[in-house]
């Protein structure tokens, strides 16, 4: 397998033409932001306080597996706003979104790239908080390793997949100073990361269920296999909107001349 | 032009002074700090747009205070506490960011080194700066209070009450908050400062972690942060006994002391930036 099929030019082209493109981009936002301090302390530092903030609450609590999925939520929630708001600005100011509307697989594979890429970085808040939540409260003896292990790197994706409308605003639109600030709040409260779906009030509850964090939490907090499903679902669903979000402006930046610069 | 609207000033101020004396005069000052106030709030306060504000001042504080009174209502500890806490942490967040962006936006604009060799009292500057950060956290404290009181359907603190506390609240954050204002003059990060600023307070203000819950250690912390005196009265006020008015004049004393100190470090940290020769 080479990898390469032939058109009907006979010039040889990528099988799949957005898949290099796609790792490409996720390997540039690893190259570029996995170091970034901002990343770091909204990966470690906010999880560890929420952490904290929730023993306190509950004071004979060690560390179980959705205190610690919940907190590292917390922290993959901020690194991977921060992440894609800087990250595709950048690729605003450095006008790379040109070239990438030129190339065959277009913008889709570049925003999906950057968004599996911070996905993949805000992994760091899984085993870094867990380390100062067992250094903080010790483990507990039920600590379930597997629902930790597969329900943290689901929340990832699917946090990912929800922070990737972001994405297409900053690009669609001119950015706003402060604009994101507030989704940390909302979303974190609509995750249903640090309590359960069912002790938010009423309004609220309802509207997390539209939230694949929260069916998520719902599996790590001991739910059966449906709410795995109800959050691959959703995770799906959301990626799917990024995508025809993204080529929706694709056509505006191609039929319109939309800067994507501004 | 300008010129004329010079000379048009001085004859005013020269008018007012033998009309009316120092009263017009006095009037015409506090006029002038007010708009000095405002000018500096405009011009440095990026998220000043309606959707940077709504998201920073309104969204991100009732986000965080629905999770926090969720958490503990959650652990049977009833909302009352956790929603007056994380009402007055929104109102004293507002504090902390406005006045870092306040001061560390002159380095992001550029325009640090004019501030810095302007014939004006930096301390006096960074405090007037802070008056209208002041009053956004007032409002956006008691808004966060109110939405969060309809969510919960119960009201743990009558509204004057909470009210005059969160006005002291944000007063003495105030005083907090001078020393990140200083703190923007030497770390170039503009947001290390706030950012790990809220999560202190978080953690020692009393607000969502009530100060018996801390280790050891951390109680005496706890005591010279802004807010902790507060809540102390908050949680007097849950528990239904009469809450004494020491704890107000023990807030107003840490805000005062962190006023001292603060100035201090500002006194040091625009000496330490008026030396150097790159603000960056």
């Amino acid at each position: 397998m080479s990898g390469l099929t032939t058109d009907r030019t006979g010039l040889e082209q990528p099988r799949l033409p957005g898949a290099s493109t796609l790792l490409r981009s996720l390997a540039d936002q690893l190259r570029m932001h996995a170091s970034s301090p901002m990343a770091v302390f909204s990966a470690l530092a906010m999880p560890c306080v929420f952490a904290f903030v929730v023993h306190s609450s509950a004071s004979d609590r060690n560390a179980t597996s959705d205190l610690a999925v919940g907190s590292a939520g917390v922290g993959m929630l901020d690194s991977i706003i921060v992440l894609v708001v800087i990250s595709l600005l950048g690729e605003k100011q450095w006008k790379t979104l040109y070239a990438a509307l030129g190339s065959p697989g277009g913008l889709v594979p570049v925003v999906l790239g950057r968004l599996a890429g911070t996905a993949v970085q805000s992994l760091t808040a899984l085993p870094g908080t867990l380390v100062i939540l067992a250094l903080l409260f010790g483990v507990d003896g039920g600590f379930d390793w597997a629902r930790w292990l597969a329900g943290g790197v689901l929340l990832a994706f699917s946090t990912a997949s929800v922070v990737g409308l972001l994405g297409f605003a900053v690009l669609r639109y001119p950015y706003s100073a402060g604009m994101t600030n507030g989704l940390t709040g909302l979303v974190m409260a609509l995750s249903a990361l640090i309590v359960p779906q069912s002790a938010l009030p009423g309004p609220v509850q309802k509207l997390a269920l539209v939230l694949p964090q929260s069916h998520v939490m719902a599996w790590v907090r001991g739910g059966g296999t449906a709410e795995v499903l109800w959050a691959a679902a959703l995770t799906v669903v959301f990626s799917g909107l990024v995508v025809l979000a993204v080529r929706r402006l694709e056509n505006m930046a191609r039929r319109q001349a939309l800067p994507l610069e501004a | 032009m300008p010129t004329d609207n010079l000379r048009a000033v001085d004859n005013t101020t020269a008018a007012g002074d033998t009309a009316a004396g120092p009263a017009v005069r006095s009037r015409a000052d506090v006029r002038s700090l007010l708009r000095e106030a405002m000018l500096s709030y405009r011009a440095l306060f990026t998220w000043l747009n309606p959707l940077g504000y709504l998201s920073s001042r309104i969204v991100r504080p009732i986000g965080m205070a629905i999770a926090f009174t969720s958490l503990s209502t959650h652990y049977g500890a009833g909302a009352g506490r956790m929603l007056v806490g994380s009402s007055l942490l929104a109102g004293a967040g507002a504090v902390v960011y406005g006045m870092a962006l306040s001061i560390g936006n002159e380095r992001s604009f550029g325009t640090l080194g004019i501030w810095l060799a302007s014939p004006q009292g930096k301390l006096r500057s960074a405090c007037l700066r802070a008056v209208p950060h002041v009053v956004d956290g007032f409002v956006g404290g008691l808004c966060t209070y109110l939405v969060c009181c309809l969510l919960y359907g119960t009201m743990p603190v009558g509204l004057p009450l909470f009210a005059g506390l969160l006005a002291l609240g944000v007063v003495t954050t105030f005083g907090f908050g001078l020393s990140l204002s200083a703190l923007a003059l030497v770390v170039e990060d503009l947001f290390v400062g706030p950012n790990t600023a809220e999560l202190v307070l978080m953690v020692l203000s009393g607000t969502l972690v009530p100060r018996a819950k801390l280790p050891g250690f951390l109680q005496p912390v706890s005591d010279v942060m802004p807010l902790t005196h507060v809540m102390n009265v908050v949680g007097d006020e849950l528990a239904g006994a009469p809450w004494a008015t020491s704890q107000l004049w023990g807030e107003l004393l840490v805000g005062v002391c962190w006023f001292a100190a603060s100035s201090v470090l500002m006194y040091a940290a625009v000496r330490r930036a008026a030396f150097r020769t790159e603000l960056g």
